[in-house]
């Protein structure tokens, strides 16, 4: 059963999906989903025996097209809606082995490529507000499948997350005509102590207000909103600032580093967004090689991040690593 | 075969002459063309695209920073708010 419930406390949706307890956890190599199907052995997700860039509708998705009748009653205090919206799966590469900081920038480019159709695609849907592309990578994430792949969640409503930074943009522009992003771009450019790297086009840093002590932003130097407006070089840069980043990431405790990477676009609920910057947000959740920063209480509980390193100090750390990436 | 680029604190610059030949053809950035075939999953229950990519012809491309641009590209407009940074 899936449904969408309505939290009054916090005024935000929260999705059931009971079917994914069911859902396929780490399988051996030979039975991953994931893979091309290979004549005579398991059939797995793809009907054919390899691929560049693959994308499908999540067999256990939270939210579907055609959602079924919830299972409860809304009420006056409790409203439910249908868990309407579509959930894709994003194939990276054909081998099981592969990570995306191991990949060519080049199969960025194709990424990003893909991840533009699918927004334009999934924009056209009547029920779509918002579009998420994103990837849990790593067993400390709690991925249920190592084969490298990402996500498209396209949400029936905003996001609270996006919402509250939408919020934070308009009240900024209102007051100075500005945008939010652009200024603290342009902030931490004149800083400089937590600047990761910059290319033509696109600038890395470990923000400020960091949460989590590897935390990097990636944001376009353009004032862009989403995928639809890059140009190509703007495309190819953000492959090579992307690979940059992951090769780094990597280099921090000599092993593949796990992260959430969590792309911010303006909505797509037909509203201007013009205050709006797109930008990439990723997580590390390790603070040290074999040790991870939990969300505990404060984080959790009270919505308190505490950091339990210096975001200037770790920047340092990052840019040292950074090395060209390889195409 | 590792690309022919400098990360500085400015940007990204080649160091050699943007002159593709064939045995470079990877070692560059370059633009791709994509394709899409629509089909559906294995168990044939819900939509599956399969995305493939043709490399463009590596002579239209030329020297120059920014990502392997092609000269045909024009140069987006600049941020204003860099500009004061002194971008």
């Amino acid at each position: 059963m899936s449904e969408l419930r309505w939290n009054p406390l916090l005024g935000e949706w929260l999705a059931t999906a009971t079917e994914r307890q069911e859902r396929t956890f780490l399988p051996p190599a030979d039975y991953c989903p994931l893979c091309p199907t290979k004549p005579g052995a398991f059939e797995t997700e793809v009907p054919e025996p390899t691929y560049d860039v693959v994308v499908f509708e999540n067999k256990f998705p939270s939210l579907r097209r055609d959602p079924p009748t919830p299972a409860v009653e809304a009420s006056d205090l409790y409203p439910v809606r249908p868990a309407q919206g579509v959930c894709e799966v994003v194939l990276y590469s054909p081998d099981h082995d592969a990570t995306l900081a191991g990949l060519p920038a080049r199969q960025y480019l194709k990424l990003i490529l893909a991840w533009t159709d699918r927004y334009k695609a999934l924009s056209a849907l009547d029920f779509v507000k918002y579009i998420f592309i994103f990837e849990n990578k790593g067993k400390e994430i709690g991925v249920t499948l190592s084969h490298p792949h990402g996500q498209i969640y396209a949400y029936p409503f905003v996001p609270p997350v996006i919402q509250r930074e939408l919020n934070q943009s308009l009240r900024h522009h209102e007051a100075t005509g500005e945008c939010l992003l652009c200024d603290i771009m342009q902030r931490e450019i004149e800083d400089g102590r937590r600047i990761i790297f910059q290319t033509d086009h696109f600038v890395a840093y470990l923000p400020f207000f960091a949460r989590w002590p590897y935390e990097v932003h990636i944001l376009p130097k353009r004032h862009l909103q989403s995928f639809l407006d890059f140009n190509e070089a703007e495309q190819i840069d953000l492959a090579l600032a992307m690979k940059q980043l992951l090769v780094a990431y990597d280099a921090v405790f000599h092993k593949s580093m796990p992260y959430m990477m969590n792309i911010h676009q303006a909505p797509v609920d037909g509203m201007p967004y013009d205050y709006y910057h797109f930008h990439i947000e990723f997580y590390p959740p390790l603070r040290q090689a074999d040790k991870l920063k939990y969300l505990a209480g404060s984080e959790t509980g009270a919505g308190v991040f505490i950091n339990d390193t210096l975001a200037e100090e770790k920047a340092a750390e990052l840019r040292n690593l950074v090395k060209p990436a390889e195409w | 075969m590792r690309s022919q680029f400098v990360i500085t604190p400015a940007g990204i610059h080649f160091e050699t002459p943007y002159a593709m030949n064939d045995d470079r053809e990877h070692s560059q950035p370059r633009k791709l063309t994509m394709h899409k075939r629509t089909t559906k999953t294995t168990d044939g229950k819900r939509q599956l695209i399969f995305y493939t990519f043709e490399t463009e012809n590596p002579r239209l491309f030329k020297a120059g920073a920014g990502g392997g641009s092609s000269p045909a590209m024009d140069p987006p407009p600049p941020n204003p708010r860099l500009e004061k940074a002194g971008e």
